[in-house]
């Protein structure tokens, strides 16, 4: 327990706004005050293991230049990224009657979607997996098993196994199989929707009429003009 | 003339960035990325999530940036989506089966971040009792402790009264000062 003349200084320390001369007064009174010398020294002690707790690295130059890459791709929107309402309840309502209203479509790599609270991006669904097909999402560094009834995201990369197959759904009647022993990357789905094909085999059934439909792969790009075809890297 | 860029606020790299310079925005990810994965550890204490949230959640800011009302409140602004870029991403954690154990990840992590004088466990200890306060007291003793604010400047970028945040803060140290006794007797032997 500190005195109580000096309680004031030990608030400002904790408010992190003690002046100079505070400090001084503090410095010389502790040096006859044995309680307000430990609240002091515990003070300091908390302050520091706390800092040193979060004595985090930086962004690595892996974080970093993913940060790059990801932003390259966006450009800076005038929308809102965080709705203000009071309450969680008006909050979720809120968010989900702008998203409503502005008839949200998810592009990646162009704009960042207009944000509720609870702002999630578009889920694709996956309707069968057989086999090891992996999935990572984009920022992270974690490949995870992709199961039946799961859900891709824009960005999302895919590794299939040798035997092994994914079908999954990009809109309402198009959907996209992903044959054994291939990689994917799930680009941009909307207006314009466009897949990468890495290496491996690709089989895609669109609706008629459809809006550009896109694969790339490292020897070019091609565009859907059908309804069905298959796409092969070798 | 050009800018010192080392001297630039907060205000200015936006204002850069906003015209076309969007290689200053990496000022921006060097100078909070600190307070941004200590708010996204959260009560899971998950490293390898904790900088995918707050990796994901720079580059969200870097898309609304224009929309920044009060640029001087970028911390504070991206605090808040920090926090809710965790609840999307624990979302979805819960429909994923994790493929790897988290604690190889975790003691890599608290190795390269740890004090010599504190060990894993103390570190983890206080980790857990940060991580257990309220939201709004996590925050602001985030902010205070590991991002340097002092109250006026937390008040300012969270839009709040200061009184508001000083009770704030007055209650989440109180409550951690007798949380972390041990761990702060251990270290002031």
């Amino acid at each position: 327990m500190s005195c109580k003349p000096f309680q004031p200084i030990f608030d400002a320390m904790i408010d992190g706004t003690m002046t100079a001369q505070q400090k001084r007064q503090l410095e010389t009174h502790i040096e006859s005050c044995a309680d307000c010398r430990q609240a002091y020294q515990t003070h300091c002690t908390m302050e520091t293991v706390i800092s040193e707790c979060f004595t985090l690295p930086g962004p690595s130059s892996e974080i970093t230049q993913s940060i790059r890459t990801r932003i390259a791709n966006t450009k800076p929107a005038a929308t809102p990224a965080l709705v203000w309402a009071r309450g969680t309840f008006t909050k979720i309502a809120a968010g989900i009657l702008l998203m409503a209203a502005l008839g949200l479509a998810f592009t990646a790599g162009r704009y960042a979607p207009v944000a509720s609270i609870d702002a999630a991006p578009t889920a694709y669904s996956v309707q069968s997996v057989q086999g090891t097909v992996l999935v990572r999402h984009p920022g992270t560094t974690t490949w995870l098993p992709l199961a039946t009834d799961s859900t891709m995201y824009v960005g999302d990369e895919l590794v299939s196994a040798p035997n092994a197959k994914a079908t999954f759904a990009v809109g309402e009647n198009t959907t996209v199989t992903l044959s054994e022993n291939s990689m994917l990357v799930l680009k941009t789905v909307g207006e314009t929707t466009e897949l990468y094909l890495a290496s491996g085999c690709l089989d895609a059934a669109l609706e008629s009429p459809h809006g550009p439909f896109f694969v790339t792969t490292p020897h070019g790009r091609a565009e859907a003009l059908g309804t069905e075809f298959t796409v092969h890297v070798q | 003339m050009e800018l010192d860029q080392s001297q630039l606020s907060d205000e200015q790299i936006i204002a850069q960035v906003l015209a076309g310079r969007a290689e200053l925005y990496e000022m921006l990810v060097r100078k909070y990325w600190r307070l941004a994965v200590a708010t996204a550890l959260g009560r899971e204490h998950d490293p390898a999530a904790a900088e995918d949230i707050a990796q994901d959640s720079f580059v969200r800011a870097y898309g609304h940036l224009a929309g920044l009302r009060d640029r001087k409140r970028f911390a504070g602004w991206l605090m808040k989506i920090v926090q809710q870029e965790r609840i999307t991403h624990f979302r979805r954690r819960l429909q994923h089966q994790k493929i790897e154990s988290l604690e190889p990840a975790r003691m890599l992590f608290f190795a390269a971040t740890t004090n010599p004088g504190l060990s894993g466990e103390q570190v983890s200890f206080v980790h857990g009792a940060i991580g257990n306060l309220p939201e709004k007291f996590r925050t602001v003793i985030l902010m205070r402790f590991v991002g340097g604010l002092s109250v006026e400047q937390i008040a300012d970028q969270l839009e709040k009264k200061q009184i508001t945040v000083r009770v704030w803060l007055h209650r989440a140290y109180n409550t951690l000062r007798k949380e972390l006794a041990p761990i702060l007797e251990e270290v002031q032997r």
